[in-house]
């Protein structure tokens, strides 16, 4: 083995990442060589530096308390109300109403986790540069792409004399589920639309969320779960879903 | 108001019960890997609080068993996200090829790690690495964590890790040891 071969494995030497054949190799190596075996010194120098314990951070009780709050917060939102809601609701009635009116509704909290993945995943996509997976505006050539991948075949249309000119798609993951992932360009922006089953779930009307600058109109039709994603106004996200539920 | 504050300790959720067990106990960690990736206290605070509130929305679907290693990915991911829309450019700083191309000079890591102001140095070199070197090295150095385990966090494949982690290293020791030395005190 040469130094420059060794330099190489040098790291995942110290890191305990070779196997035992390399490692054999790298210390009979070092053993005869003091060049390499002062640059592993060196490394190993670096290492003992990074132990220090005053490179770490703690986090502040603020911030702590912070969170506890911001926890304490969203399960009560989700869950059942603390009691002295419910109390407060009962004696004075106008906050009775308004109380009942930021009820989540049924189903509610599970269609709150299902925005926020599908957004996660549009804007991990979206900063990794890889929306689609397969590159084409042809729907039969994206619904073959699907074929085998997926229990079910999305229904997949272009709209670009609407102006929603498809793209291409890519096979996704939102909350555990695989789901279709298809790309539409509408003007500058991009909307994507996640196709997944639904189970034995009724179909629902049109509903809208926002999470992160992220707008996400959802339905579900014939056991699929249909949810666009975009960063585009919320009325161009609608009529986008009204093109797809005419389309069938 | 203690009354009250009682009652709704009381109504607290199973959930989130579960959830201040398994991921809040790891909440230092959480805070170091933002600290370090956002380069100050109040952003990475943003970033841990938005994290852990995003993590307690998830929490039904983790049914891993390394809830730090499944944090501390949600970490990085927020941070991305903040990072996205807050730097207005892309999320790739510049990889350069200072880090190979520099040749190596004679004063050694040892030396300057010992002498005074060498944990300052040490920090500011870290910090003033790219975000792609930055963060394989404190997964690495700060968790213990394998390639495997690095890879599974920052979703790269491994041999990337290791290519980075080895750069990482070099363009450190460079920072340290090389002409920009001087900067750092």
């Amino acid at each position: 083995m040469t130094c420059q071969e060794l330099q190489a494995l040098l790291h995942p030497y110290l890191d305990g990442e070779l196997t035992p054949e390399q490692r054999k190799d790298v210390e009979t190596h070092l053993a005869g060589c003091a060049d390499c075996r002062a640059r592993l010194k060196d490394w190993q120098a670096l290492h003992t530096a990074f132990q220090n314990p005053e490179l770490r951070f703690k986090a502040s009780d603020t911030l702590r308390q912070r969170l506890q709050g911001g926890l304490n917060k969203a399960d009560a939102r989700r869950g059942r109300w603390p009691l002295w809601t419910a109390a407060a609701a009962v004696v004075v009635v106008s906050v009775g109403l308004l109380t009942w009116a930021l009820l989540p509704a049924a189903g509610g909290d599970e269609d709150d986790a299902m925005v926020d993945a599908a957004v996660a995943q549009q804007q991990q996509a979206v900063s990794a540069k890889h929306l689609t997976d397969l590159s084409s505006s042809d729907p039969a050539a994206i619904q073959a792409f699907f074929k085998g991948k997926l229990a079910y075949v999305p229904p997949v249309h272009d709209f670009a004399a609407e102006g929603y000119a498809l793209v291409g798609a890519r096979l996704d993951m939102v909350k555990g589920l695989q789901a279709a992932a298809l790309t539409y360009r509408h003007g500058s922006g991009y909307v994507t639309l996640f196709v997944c089953p639904a189970g034995k779930h009724p179909d629902t009307d049109v509903d809208t969320d926002t999470q992160d600058d992220y707008h996400v109109v959802y339905w579900t039709r014939g056991g699929l779960s249909f949810w666009t994603v975009s960063e585009m106004g919320a009325d161009d996200l609608r009529r986008f879903g009204d093109l797809l539920r005419a389309a069938g | 108001m203690r009354g009250r504050y009682t009652s709704a300790r009381v109504a607290k959720s199973e959930k989130l019960g579960r959830f201040e067990q398994t991921v809040l106990p790891h909440m230092d960690a959480a805070f170091s890997l933002a600290r370090w990736l956002t380069r100050n206290d109040h952003d990475a605070e943003d970033v841990v609080q938005e994290a852990v509130l995003r993590a307690y929305r998830f929490f039904d679907g983790f049914h891993g068993t390394e809830p730090r290693q499944w944090l501390l990915k949600i970490v990085r991911n927020t941070f991305y996200t903040w990072y996205g829309k807050n730097r207005g450019h892309g999320l790739i700083e510049n990889l350069g090829d200072e880090a190979l191309d520099v040749p190596g000079n004679e004063i050694g890591l040892e030396e300057v790690l010992v002498r005074d102001h060498g944990r300052k140095a040490l920090m500011n070199a870290i910090e003033s690495l790219p975000l792609e070197f930055r963060e394989v090295l404190l997964l690495r150095e700060f968790e213990g964590y394998s390639y495997k385990e690095i890879a599974d966090v920052i979703e790269a494949p491994i041999g990337t890790v290791m290519s980075r982690l080895s750069r990482a290293r070099q363009s450190l020791r460079n920072r340290l040891s090389g002409q920009k030395f001087g900067d750092f005190f």
